[in-house]
């Protein structure tokens, strides 16, 4: 579902400007290359952007090995009177139980939604989440009566900023880029419910100011956490005419260090695997996929084909599934979440920015 | 058993198909009284509900209301509450609620208060409600949120003629403002149907068209168990009381029936004991019917029990036959009465809108308790009507009857019913000394009404013993007549008593009514001194919200011709009992012209003073039972504030109770400038009427009423509150007079053999007709002038005993002479005619007819 706003920046159009403008037309700003970020202020909202998401996915384990994956979700989307909504989701996965449930939620900003401007801390109805000042985030979510999570993350790989020269580019259009902060490990624990848990959680946070692209219909998107220490950030945009967008397709990978490598479109494969057709949209998920670079090959198992985040209230329901990493060989060597938008509708009407039809 | 059903196929369906005329007569009257009381409680129970339907059709019914003790909620406080909360996973949704109208056609004549609909118009947030995805209409994407855009229900859409896109006017506070109709409500599955005035519109823009930024009216709470969390509803309430630091209340759906409930409690009940007269007065027909059956069957009983047949199998045969009457009466009641309720339902709404607020009931549904329950009223009232007759159908020996050929009916001597009724008035006289029941600030005036009941039935009883005064005089035929009332039998008695019932009630009534108009007219005319009256066209009843702004008070104030302007500002404030009207005007005005009828005045220097001292209305007096000197903790914005009473003044304008404050002192309190009504005093040669058409012209989201005029609407719909009691008067007169001729060609029916004898020796058609009009004479003579006797009590009672206690108003004794006796003279006049028609009858008579 993030994505949904990626695509938001990467479709803008087709039109490249020869110099980068700092807004756009209607005077949100744009990602501009060498912005210096400071935190923990850069962790909270960016109003002078259109587009705002934090966004958390996890593996969660029981004592007793029991396994869950979890998703939780904050968005912040401003109109040109610059009111913002906040939509939200949040899901849990039982994997011994085959349980996915999960929950959208929408306000708008005020009393009961919002986010600061200094430092992370964002709410929407009883969903929260904050950092403290020892740096640890806190994570509050339930799915209606049914679920209650309550983690905290710390930290156990340095935040990472995706892109060049801290703008993440995502289309040829100049204005087709976010500032893009992830930490890709996060150590979780808390409880599930009143049960005990732990794992290791992705925390996205995005902003951009861009819109949907009219060829673009959706996209493929993962995060890997391998078990050796590596994680990989993995997306490609797809077309209408059912191929990749070259330049909205990136691998990267973080080094067990930090280190952060680029691979373009060129430089790897996603080959789409068995497919699931959701009893409630009716959109088939290709909920498989094979993701060869030039040295190895990872392919993504779902824990539970069930895992399609409603959009009950959005309208975009869409994929977002925990899955284990197994290598060429089939064994398991990490842990992912991937992401599978627009295949339960067009995309780009439903999210409807200017000159999208 | 055996026996019972064989008595009951042989004996009483027999005399059924004979007598089917009198049967039928007798189960329309129980089903005419099964239905006004069926028909009553269906429409006060509907109009009821449409107290309530405005947000439940949107949210579902929530765990709590939130509501602020004074004036609106601060949209601030809802951090405060979703913080409190914590992470529970409860739907907290913020409305603002106003009544709009739309805009009076234009004309030079003045209109009528209540004459255009009232609407509600609802803000909630319509972001925020797409998190109730199971009772909010499932939409694909964010509704349109243009300005001035508003949902409206199906049924509004359709009696309108509105549709999507529709420009819609409306009166909101004092302005015309056009709406426009972005969507139609759909009818969820297994939720009540969107009301038929009902406009929703998004919060933000309806706190903006309402000048009302930042402010809420309530907070619905919603939550549902779960697998993670149980008592939510329960836990909820405990943290939203902590942080509540006084500055709102929590209401359960069960106080929010109750505040309804209470605040009609009085009216309704007056229509639910009324409706059970017609019911009292089929019970008393009843009864001397069934013993005009048991009299004319007696030989047939005689020969059942010379067969063996016993006592016990008799009576419980003639039980059962009651219970049968009781069961087709009370079905076909049901059905008299869903009909009459889709009738009444309108009446009783309307006049519930004008007292209480918007009612948007407009359709009485009939479930199956109801159903039942109007059966069972019914057959338990033939059962307790026919237990004594069967009882004497049984004891009587059949030797006596087949001996002497003759059973007379059961005379005054056994039965002692005077006594009984004296006892019952003496027990009603007693009754009526005992004070109201007080419910969670609700006033009931329950011993008053059991006096009522027994006063009525006891004079019933009683005022059979006046039939024993009938003299006769010279007159042969009238000789014939007076010589049955002097030896009356039950059947005699018991038709005396249902018109006597009648006849009480309706003058009790006509007594209270008279009463009433009489002290709202004085109160009128003292109270309403101003030339010129101005309210918002929006405030059609008088719950109405919809205020004037400071700046047209301005204009007004500013026109030539006007020499003093007085406002008065409202709020609606919440004592621990229940609602209360908080007002705030021009003292020195209100002295200067007298306006107040005082039961206890204030001090001299009170008008001047700076003590946070107030005046508060009789009607609050009475409820909170505070007087003159008194203190009464009044909630404010800023919390408890302790105001002194300085005087009591009667008023009759509501029940609720106000509480008068300087207007300073309001605007101090509640930071309120909107005005709720302007009074204009014009200067010396200002000509009212062209007054009032300017200010209308110039101001057409504003009622503007000359004094003459409002005065008159103050009657108009003072008078029209009483329609509905007027026509529960009329089927209660109606089914006596009936019963008069029911009981009297029973007992022709039992005279068969006498009537031939007298027309042997000569007896014409026309002496017959004219004995059984002199016999009806005397028994609706008496039935008259016990009633009205009893009456004029019975309109003390309800004035001094149920008004003051239900509503708190001193009403002044007023006899209305001229139309108690004209209705004397209807009930007599037809009671004679009935008489006259059931003699010719009764003429063609003969010996053998079987029945």
């Amino acid at each position: 579902m993030k994505r949904i706003v990626q695509t938001l920046v990467l479709c803008l159009g087709t039109a490249v400007l020869a110099q980068s403008p700092s807004t756009t037309s209607d005077g949100f700003a744009l990602p501009q290359p060498g912005r210096v970020f400071s935190f923990p202020r850069d962790h909270g909202s960016h109003p002078e952007f259109r587009t705002e998401w934090w966004y958390v996915t996890g593996h969660l384990e029981e004592a007793n090995g029991e396994r869950f994956g979890f998703q939780a979700t904050f968005f912040r989307q401003a109109s040109p009177a610059r009111q913002s909504l906040y939509l939200a989701h949040a899901t849990l996965l039982d994997v011994k139980k085959k349980t996915f449930i999960n929950e959208e939620r929408l306000n708008r900003e005020g009393w009961d939604a919002g986010a600061s401007t200094t430092t992370l801390d964002v709410h929407n109805g009883n969903w929260s989440m904050n950092l403290d000042k020892d740096g640890v985030i806190h994570l509050n979510t339930t799915i209606r009566s049914d679920a209650k999570l309550s983690l905290k993350l710390t930290p156990a790989q340095p935040l990472v900023v995706f892109g060049k020269d801290g703008v993440s580019k995502k289309g040829t259009s100049p204005e087709a880029a976010s500032h893009y902060l992830t930490f890709p490990r996060l150590d979780c624990t808390g409880t599930v419910g009143e049960v005990a848990v732990s794992g290791q959680a992705w925390m996205d946070h995005e902003f951009s100011s861009s819109q949907l692209d009219r060829n673009q219909v959706g996209w493929d998107w993962a995060s890997l956490q391998l078990n050796d220490g590596r994680c990989i950030m993995v997306y490609r945009m797809r077309l209408r005419d059912g191929g990749n967008d070259p330049a909205g397709t990136t691998l990267a990978m973080v080094e067990k260090d930090g280190s952060l490598k680029h691979t373009d479109a060129a430089g790897f494969t996603w080959k789409p695997g068995r497919t699931w057709t959701s009893p409630v949209s009716g959109a088939v998920y290709p909920i498989e996929a094979e993701i060869r670079t030039q040295d190895e090959v990872f392919k993504l198992a779902p824990l539970n084909e069930a895992q399609e985040v409603g959009g009950a209230i959005s309208g975009l329901p869409y994929w977002e599934g925990a899955c284990d990493v197994l290598n060429g060989n089939g064994k398991v060597i990490g842990r992912a979440f991937l992401e599978l938008a627009g295949y339960a509708g067009d995309l780009a009407r439903h999210l409807g920015g200017a000159g999208v039809k | 058993m055996n026996d019972v059903v064989l008595i009951l196929r042989r004996c009483a369906l027999r005399h059924w198909r004979l007598a089917w005329k009198q049967q039928l007569m007798l189960l329309a009257i129980l089903a005419l009284g099964t239905g006004v009381h069926v028909a009553m409680k269906l429409a006060n129970r509907s109009a009821l509900a449409g107290f309530e339907r405005f947000t439940q059709t949107i949210t579902s019914e929530s765990d709590w209301t939130l509501r602020a003790a004074a004036g609106p909620l601060q949209e601030e406080w809802l951090r405060e509450m979703r913080a409190a909360l914590g992470g529970l996973p409860v739907n907290l949704i913020p409305a603002i609620e106003a009544t709009v109208t739309p805009p009076a056609l234009p004309s030079s004549a003045e209109v009528s208060i209540g004459a255009q609909p009232t609407w509600r118009l609802l803000g909630m947030d319509l972001i925020g409600l797409q998190n109730l995805r199971a009772s909010f209409p499932a939409q694909t994407n964010v509704p349109v949120l243009a300005e001035r855009s508003v949902f409206v229900s199906q049924g509004m859409a359709r009696n309108q003629g509105w549709k999507e896109g529709s420009e819609v006017k409306v009166v909101i506070n004092d302005e015309v403002i056009s709406l426009k109709v972005a969507g139609i409500m759909p009818v969820i599955p297994d939720a009540p149907a969107p009301p038929d005035d009902l406009l929703l519109m998004d919060l933000p823009e309806a706190q903006r068209l309402l000048h009302r930024e930042g402010e809420i009216d309530r907070v619905e709470v919603l939550s549902r168990d779960g697998a993670a969390f149980s008592g939510l509803r329960e836990q909820s309430a405990i943290l939203l009381k902590q942080a509540a630091k006084d500055r709102w209340q929590l209401l359960g759906h069960e106080d929010r029936h109750a505040l309804a409930g209470s605040m009609t409690a009085a009216f309704r009940l007056n229509l639910n004991v009324l409706s059970l007269l017609a019911l009292l007065v089929g019970g008393y027909l009843m009864f001397q019917a069934l013993d005009g059956v048991v009299i004319r069957r007696r030989e047939e009983i005689a020969v059942l029990r010379s067969l063996g047949v016993r006592e016990r199998s008799i009576q419980m045969a003639f039980l059962a036959e009651a219970a049968l009457l009781g069961l087709v009466a009370g079905i076909l009641g049901d059905g008299l009465g869903w009909v009459g309720a889709q009738a009444a339902v309108m009446g009783v709404a309307r006049t519930m809108t004008a007292l209480y607020g918007a009612s948007s009931a407009t359709y009485a549904s009939l479930n199956l308790d109801e159903a039942l329950l109007g059966v069972a009223i019914c057959i338990g009232t033939s059962l307790v009507a026919a237990w004594w007759p069967a009882r004497v159908a049984a004891a009587t020996p059949a030797a006596q009857i087949l001996g002497r050929h003759s059973m007379h009916s059961v005379s005054g001597k056994i039965w002692r019913v005077e006594v009984f009724g004296v006892m019952a008035c003496i027990t009603a006289l007693g009754l009526a000394e005992l004070g109201p029941l007080r419910i969670n600030g609700m006033r009931i005036p329950l011993a008053a009404y059991a006096a009522a009941l027994f006063w009525l039935m006891g004079a019933g009883l009683a005022a059979g013993g006046l039939l024993q005064l009938f003299r006769a005089g010279e007159n042969p035929v009238r000789r014939l007549a007076f010589s049955h009332l002097r030896q009356p039998s039950i059947r005699h008695r018991f038709a005396v008593a249902a018109l006597t019932s009648a006849i009480t009630m309706s003058t009790g009534m006509a007594v209270m009514i008279a009463s009433f108009d009489n002290t709202m007219r004085g109160w009128i005319v003292r109270s309403m001194k101003a030339d010129i009256y101005v309210s918002s066209a929006g405030a059609q009843s008088a719950s109405s919200t919809s205020l004037i702004s400071a700046a047209t008070v301005d204009e007004i104030r500013a026109m030539p011709g006007v020499q003093e302007v007085a406002v008065v500002r409202h709020m609606a404030v919440n004592l621990p009992d229940g609602p209360v009207h908080a007002m705030g005007g021009d003292m020195a005005f209100a002295q200067r012209r007298d306006l107040h009828a005082w039961v206890q005045a204030p001090a001299q220097d009170w008008w001047y003073g700076n003590e946070p001292a107030a005046l508060i209305n009789e009607s609050l007096g009475e409820r909170l039972q505070k007087h003159r000197g008194d203190l009464i903790e009044m909630p404010t914005p800023a919390g408890l504030k302790p105001v002194r009473i300085a005087g009591v003044y009667a008023d009759y304008g509501n029940e609720r109770g106000t509480i008068l404050l300087h207007e300073d002192r309001f605007r101090e309190w509640f930071h309120n400038e909107m005005a709720w009504r302007v009074a204009v005093m014009l200067k010396p040669g200002a000509d009212a009427e062209t007054m009032r058409a300017a200010l209308q012209h110039g101001h057409p989201g504003l009622s503007v009423f000359t004094q003459a005029h409002l005065r008159k609407e103050a009657l108009r719909i003072f008078r029209q509150t009483f329609a509905v009691t007027y026509a529960l008067e009329a089927v209660g007169v109606i089914v006596a007079v009936a019963g008069l001729g029911l009981a009297l060609a029973s007992l022709m029916l039992d005279r068969r053999k006498e009537l031939a004898t007298l027309r042997a020796i000569g007896f014409t058609t026309r002496e017959a007709s004219q004995a059984c009009a002199w016999e009806g004479f005397g028994l609706a003579v008496s039935g008259v002038v016990a009633g009205i006797i009893a009456g004029v009590w019975l309109g003390w009672l309800l004035i001094e005993r149920v008004n003051k206690q239900s509503f708190g108003w001193t009403l002044t004794f007023h006899f209305p002479g001229w139309q108690i006796a004209a209705m004397a003279v209807a009930v007599i006049g037809t009671g004679i005619v009935v008489s006259a028609f059931v003699g010719r009858w009764s003429s063609t008579l003969t010996v053998d007819r079987e029945e």
